[in-house]
């Protein structure tokens, strides 16, 4: 398959970001015309005084719809590319902030947040309780399979694997002594079908925060990324120093995911779905990769939020339950169809 | 001379099966080195411990004078360049790409490649021939493309040493030969080359140096010409053959199995 210029195909994705988080604004159970789109818009940002249209056009579209689309955005780049990361570091183009574990502990920490009854008082909980889960979860799984500063890879999976079934497990746990208390239980369990809604823009602040922190790291280790590829020893025979740099991306990896799964839930898929295929259409690559997951990352989930509000209208559909089912049968189709390349050995 | 890399002393265990035993070797500038040994001799482990990759239980090791061990990764791969004997990997790099990896330890975090890390580049994929499918993926190419592709990456990372693990395996007779004679000819330009191989008539002909590995203690060193012999040949490789010395050198005939 012949690359596309990783220039070009940024700035195409930037551009269908943009039109996409546009038509988001305006779409929904009430509909906003473009021009007034743009009207709100420009006054939002000082650049026009006269105002045709209503205040309550101006509220839905500046505290409702546009959190919701940055925070979509910013949730799709952060799973993308750390997704992206994370197949780089354990050599494996299935690997996903779900594999290891993370996003199950993040889960873990969110619905622990919400069963102690945090969530309701302080805005901090859930994210700070998904972060420090995320990461705990992480180096868990990187203390149970290091031995002597080295890590194999299948243990590093199969620990992740394990770890993040007991997070799983703790969260069931939880869920059920939740559902005791109606309104608890009926939150929770919401928040664990992974979703976009009412979505404030501390909660799109939060989000930016970590995702732009997180792929700061990541992206800076774009060279290390490519060697590691090859192999641990390549790598460290090429000078990169393979432990310093693994707690480094495991350590960013969490911090992104954690702070998308506390304001969205687990949302399945991005993760996988978007880096493997630009790898297709841009190479394995890093410094070509990494911007372009963050960009079509924040597409794709945008894209996914805007059909799960007007597919079946004035009802929303989860968000987790349209990227799972766009992603998952196209990864079906991706594994049989390319089997060679996704080969676990 | 002063050595570019010396091991004084090196032992080393797996699970405490004694793998090196008291080893000391050094490589010099414009000198190619060939490890030969039986299976199990020490000769991959070597490679790793001399390049800091396996951590010695005893001994030292000096690169261009100064310590191993106080050398950071980065700054051993900018002195010492190494081929692992398997490579392979599910991700569809370029040649060119590949090649370019070389000049990691020489790049800044988000510097781009500069006109001498392109120039050491291109040098390299012209020194292998490579440069005609510098674009094709490495995952396409046969097993002979392949292997001077990697060589061309250890040629780009331009250290003083190059350490290679059996460089020519998998490789047809027509390929073996261009890969040492490139290797060779990189000696002659001055830089301290050491190959483990297994082909002892290759070792025989090409090296300056031979030195015999056998049970993680060296057994011999030495021009191939006084090193490889019909007794040493039974006695560590456990072979009946004839050793027969030529006007082009060393020429092994391996007859029997002991």
């Amino acid at each position: 398959m012949k690359r596309a210029a990783p220039g070009p195909l940024l700035a195409l994705g930037f551009v269908g970001l943009i039109v996409l988080a546009a038509v988001a604004v305006g779409r929904g159970a009430l509909h906003i015309e473009a021009s007034k789109v743009v009207a709100i818009l420009e006054s939002a940002v000082g650049v026009r005084r006269t105002a045709p249209f209503q205040p309550w056009e101006a509220t839905i579209l500046l505290d409702v719809r546009l959190p919701r689309v940055v925070t979509g955005a910013f949730v799709g780049a952060g799973l993308a590319l750390s997704g992206a990361a994370l197949q780089a570091l354990f050599r494996n183009p299935l690997a996903d902030p779900g594999v290891i574990g993370v996003a199950s502990g993040a889960s873990l920490g969110a619905v622990a947040a919400m069963h102690l009854g945090l969530a309701a008082y302080e805005a901090w909980a859930v994210p700070g309780f998904a972060m420090t889960f995320a990461a705990a979860t992480a180096f868990a799984v990187y203390a149970i399979a290091s031995r002597g500063g080295r890590l194999p890879v299948g243990t590093l999976l199969l620990s992740g694997v394990a770890l993040g079934s007991l997070a799983s497990a703790l969260t069931s746990l939880l869920l059920s002594l939740s559902l005791e208390e109606y309104e608890q239980g009926r939150q929770t369990f919401r928040w664990l079908m992974g979703g976009l809604e009412a979505k404030t823009w501390g909660e799109a602040l939060l989000v930016a925060a970590t995702t732009l922190a997180g792929s700061a790291v990541i992206a800076a280790s774009a060279r290390e990324l490519d060697a590691l590829l090859l192999g641990e020893t390549e790598a460290a025979s090429l000078g990169v120093d393979v432990p310093a740099v693994r707690r480094r991306l495991i350590f960013a990896a969490s911090v992104v995911v954690g702070g998308a799964v506390a304001v969205s839930g687990v949302i399945a898929f991005v993760g996988l779905v978007v880096p493997h295929l630009l790898r297709l259409v841009v190479g394995p690559a890093h410094s070509a990769l990494l911007p372009a997951c963050l960009v079509f990352g924040a597409a794709f989930v945008v894209g996914c939020d805007l059909l799960c509000r007007t597919l079946v209208a004035p009802e929303e559909l989860r968000l987790g339950i349209v990227t799972a089912s766009l992603g998952a049968p196209f990864f079906l189709f991706l594994l049989l169809s390319r089997r060679r390349e996704v080969s676990l050995e | 001379m002063t050595p570019l890399l010396e091991g004084r002393g090196l032992s080393f265990a797996y699970d405490g099966r004694r793998v090196l035993a008291d080893v000391d070797v050094s490589f010099s500038a414009s000198e190619l080195v060939a490890l030969v040994g039986p299976n199990g001799a020490g000769k991959s482990t070597l490679l790793r411990v001399l390049l800091g990759l396996l951590p010695a239980r005893s001994g030292s090791v000096s690169v261009l004078g100064r310590p191993l061990s106080e050398l950071s990764r980065r700054e051993i791969a900018q002195r010492v360049a190494f081929l692992p004997q398997e490579t392979r990997s599910d991700f569809a790099f370029t040649v060119r790409e590949l090649v370019g990896m070389g000049r990691l330890p020489h790049l800044g975090r988000f510097r781009p490649e500069g006109e001498a890390d392109v120039r050491a580049v291109e040098r390299a994929l012209e020194q292998t021939a490579t440069a005609a499918f510098a674009a094709r993926l490495a995952s396409e190419l046969s097993g002979g493309e392949r292997q001077r592709v990697l060589l061309a990456r250890a040629i780009a990372q331009t250290t003083d040493v190059l350490l290679l693990d059996e460089p020519t395996s998998n490789l047809d007779v027509a390929h073996q030969l261009e890969v040492i004679r490139l290797l060779h000819g990189l000696s002659r330009s001055g830089k301290a080359v050491a190959i483990a191989l297994h082909d002892l008539s290759l070792a025989a002909r090409y090296a300056d140096r031979v030195i015999v590995l056998s049970a993680g203690e060296i057994a011999a060193q030495g021009s191939p010409r006084d090193v490889i012999t019909a007794e040493l040949l039974a006695r560590h490789f456990r072979i009946h053959a004839r050793v027969e010395h030529g006007e082009d050198g060393v020429l092994v005939i391996p007859m029997a199995p002991l």
